[in-house]
């Protein structure tokens, strides 16, 4: 009893104790936030790939890519249909952007999708912009131009089919969302998002909104490439919706030719939307256009050579998979490996006469993890090599602590003779002082816990906060970082695991005190006064 | 009839001091009576604290026997080593070090029995008083009774304990200086504390080192007075002063001369 009851006096009344306190809370909160700010970084790394490209990944890492993507994915569906929920071809290819309004180009990756089953493999539809507030409206189909003009009354309002888009999506949205959507509500019109006005003088009183002519296929642009990020997290747009956007493209052959010779394909598209992946370097450079309409410009598409009669199937450079809720991926792989095996060997004749073997054996089915691996691989070991860094540091604290007790044990000497003399044993004694370095290490820990969570916690506002003060000390860069915001959660495991790790040092940098009590001869230390 | 309880025999007790040896004690044999009160005598200097720290097993003689109720008090006991700061010779093996101390800390359970004769059969009271600077009057009391209890031991025994020990500081004379802390008290007041705490525990004998050392003579005759109502009530005392007059009030006084005990019945 004697012990706790000590302990709990000499860390009330010993005012040193604070210092040993404050090192292991200090530590503490240190080594929770870079565990917290690294975690929450290689989750977002995690999360973010796999909501970029579903759970499988098929590719054979080419420019031209690969045939039979279609037969793979017929097959496919029609072998699993438990097990695969979706899949979907994927062309990626370079080219020129360029917005004619404003004459800036700037160099892209294209990339083909299909827009609805791409919605179902992953998480695009997420990062849509207008799509979320204006539900079915964005479409890589053709598309006019929207126009905002004046209603009866004189309200200003846009096309009626934008407007019953934003009615329905505003009759099912929670307060939360509709509170979000009226801070963006634009001043003219009463609705979210950029639109021009009807190109006519007095388009308040007399001109309906509408929709404006040449009909252009649909584009979704990165956000990063049409809007800028405001230190609120919000973006400010520099485009109108529906402005016209051009294309420059580079076919290549099945051979991997680029056909220069023919020119470089160019096309106009209207921006119909923005997608945010929360990637700095995808958002800055990715454009998505309709698959089929991409295959066909870059000359993907299956050709049946009109002379020779021979055919040249159609390519994709990637084909994403979602499997069903349940289903193992890994698994899932195995069995997509085999269709593969047996489409790639029954077509293999047909295609050797196009394509390079290599260009087929290099197809390979990976997990979102796999494909990524070398990335997060090396996330995971920053983040171990960071954290084993602050823990070394923390050892200092191990050291304070040492100190402080043993000081504490100089001076009370006299005070442990005293505690012996009355029946304590040395090993109580010894005990007094372990359970004193476990009390600072459950107070400091304690405290150091509440600290670092809160800090993780207002990090970016903190990082905000700092920023305004002096621009120069933004630590977190999107572009070097890849995420817009510094990651913000801490888990309970890493606390309890910290927490654990702060009481158990605590007592090791006791130990030594401890003994030093446990070795006070008590004749010697009530001699005196 | 009376029966012993303390019994020292042949005790011996040296300190080296570098290459010089102190012999404090050469031979010194006393035998303690139930209910006795009796004064060791002596000379500053003479080895009387020495002697009375080993009647309370709280230090280990170089040779001799103390029997508490004839039970050997050091049966098995070495005399303490002196480590004279060799330890920073190994530096390297310092780790090594630790565990081992930790080791034996925790196996070594040689001076449990002392210990415990300490905490319950043993009452002290210095010339120092040494009572607690952290902890008031009642907490410094209370402190063997926490000693000899775990936790929920003494959850279940507080109340009583407690009770107890407002009656002893009633008894005396600091019922209103419960909260006190000890640099809040007079020395007196601090005596009378570290009375009531050497007898907590209900101790078989009460061993007092120059409770008046540090008195004026008025406090320590009230100091003394206390101590002889409480042998009045059976209390089995040994105290020990360099002061004739404090001496001359006990009924059995011996002196400690030379290292010897020379009796002398007053
Ligand atoms: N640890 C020690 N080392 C060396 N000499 C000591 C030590 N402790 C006590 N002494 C010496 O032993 C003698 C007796 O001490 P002590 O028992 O305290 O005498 P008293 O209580 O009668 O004054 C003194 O001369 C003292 O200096
Ligand atoms: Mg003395």
């Amino acid at each position: 009893m004697y012990k706790l009851f000590l302990c709990l006096r000499y860390l009330r009344r010993r005012r040193i104790a604070f210092f040993a306190v404050a090192a292991v809370c200090l530590c503490v909160a240190m080594v929770l936030i870079v565990v917290s700010v690294m975690g929450g970084f290689l989750q977002m790394v995690k999360d973010r790939s796999r909501g970029m490209l579903g759970d499988l990944v098929v590719e054979n890492g080419t420019l031209q890519g690969f045939p039979y993507y279609q037969e793979f994915i017929d097959e496919l569906k029609l072998a699993m249909p438990d097990q695969i929920e979706e899949a979907t071809p994927v062309i990626i290819t370079y080219g020129v952007l360029r917005f004619p309004i404003d004459q800036i180009t700037k160099p892209a990756q294209i990339v083909g999708i299909r827009l609805h089953e791409t919605y179902r493999v992953n998480d695009f539809k997420n990062g849509l912009y207008y799509e979320k507030y204006y539900p079915e409206t964005t479409t890589l189909g053709p598309w006019k131009e929207p126009a905002y003009g004046a209603v009866e009354g004189g309200k200003i309002a846009l096309p009626p089919e934008l407007e019953g888009a934003w009615q329905r999506w505003w009759a099912q949205a929670t307060p939360a969302q509709r509170k979000k959507a009226d801070a963006e509500r634009r001043m003219d019109y009463d609705r979210p998002g950029y639109y021009r006005p009807i190109p006519h003088e007095n388009y308040l009183v007399d001109v309906s909104p509408t929709w404006l002519e040449p009909e252009l296929p649909g584009i979704i642009l990165g956000t990063d490439l049409c809007a800028r990020r405001l230190d609120t997290g919000d973006y400010r747009r520099f485009y109108w919706r529906g402005t016209r956007v051009s294309l420059t493209f580079v076919p290549f052959s099945p051979t991997g030719q680029p056909r220069t010779a023919t020119g470089m394909p160019n096309k106009l598209f209207r921006y119909v939307d923005d997608a945010r992946t929360g990637i700095y370097d995808i958002d800055s450079m990715s454009v998505y256009v309709d698959f089929d309409m991409l295959q066909e410009v870059v000359e993907m598409n299956t050709v049946v050579d009109e002379d020779t009669g021979q055919r040249i199937p159609g390519r994709a450079t990637q084909i994403q998979i979602k499997v069903t809720h349940g289903t193992d991926p890994i698994k899932a792989l195995d069995q997509a490996q085999k269709i593969w095996n047996r489409i790639a060997s029954h077509n293999r004749a047909e295609a050797l006469r196009i394509f390079s073997p290599e260009v087929l054996d290099m197809v390979e089915i990976r997990t979102w993890e796999q494909k990524q691996e070398r990335f997060i691989a090396a996330v995971k070991k920053e983040k171990h090599l960071v954290t084993i860094l602050f823990g070394v540091i923390s050892v200092v604290a191990v050291f304070l602590v040492g100190c402080i007790f043993y000081m504490i044990v100089q001076q009370k000497t006299r005070d442990i003779g005293v505690i012996k003399s009355v029946g304590a044993t040395s090993r109580g004694v010894a005990g007094i002082f372990l359970t004193y370095g476990a009390a600072v290490g459950v107070v400091g820990g304690a405290l150091g816990t509440l600290l670092g969570t809160l800090f993780v916690w207002y990090i970016n506002d903190i990082q905000d906060l700092l920023a305004w003060i002096s621009p120069q000390a933004r630590v977190w860069n999107p572009e070097v970082y890849s995420f817009d915001v510094i990651p913000n959660q801490v888990r309970p495991v890493d606390v309890l695991v910290i927490y654990g790790i702060a009481i158990a040092a605590s007592m090791i940098g006791s130990v030594i005190a401890a003994i030093r009590a446990a070795e006070v001869w008590p004749v010697e230390a009530i001699r005196y006064e | 009839m009376s029966d012993v309880i303390l019994q020292a025999s042949g005790l011996h007790k040296t300190y080296h001091l570098g290459n010089a040896k102190v012999q404090v004690l050469k031979g010194v044999s006393l035998t303690v009576q139930r209910g006795e009160f009796v004064t060791v005598m002596g000379a500053s200097g003479s080895g009387k604290s020495t002697l009375l720290h080993l009647l309370g097993a709280l230090d280990i003689p170089d040779r001799g026997t103390v029997a508490f109720h004839n039970t050997d008090l050091f049966a098995g006991c070495k005399p303490p080593t002196t480590t004279t700061g060799s330890t920073s010779l190994y530096v390297a093996a310092y780790p090594a070090i630790i565990v081992y101390k930790l080791l034996r800390l925790l196996i070594d359970r040689s001076s449990d029995q002392r210990d415990y004769h300490r905490n319950v059969h043993f009452g002290f009271v210095f010339q120092f008083y040494h009572l607690l600077p952290e902890c008031n009057t009642l907490e410094n009391v209370l402190l063997p009774a926490m000693v000899c209890h775990s936790v929920p031991g003494w959850l279940a025994n507080r109340s009583r304990v407690v009770a107890r020990a407002h009656d002893l500081l009633k008894w005396v004379g600091l019922e209103h200086r419960l909260r006190h802390r000890p640099n809040e008290l007079s020395g007196g007041e601090r005596q009378r504390v570290a009375i009531a705490r050497a007898l907590i525990n209900g101790p078989q004998v009460l061993l007092a080192d120059e409770p008046t050392g540090n008195l004026d003579a008025k406090t320590g005759a009230g100091i003394l007075e206390l101590l002889h109502k409480l042998n009045s009530q059976g209390q089995t005392i040994v105290m020990v002063t360099h002061d004739p007059k404090v001496a001359s009030a006990a009924d059995r006084v011996v002196t400690l001369e030379d290292g010897r005990i020379h009796a002398r019945g007053a």
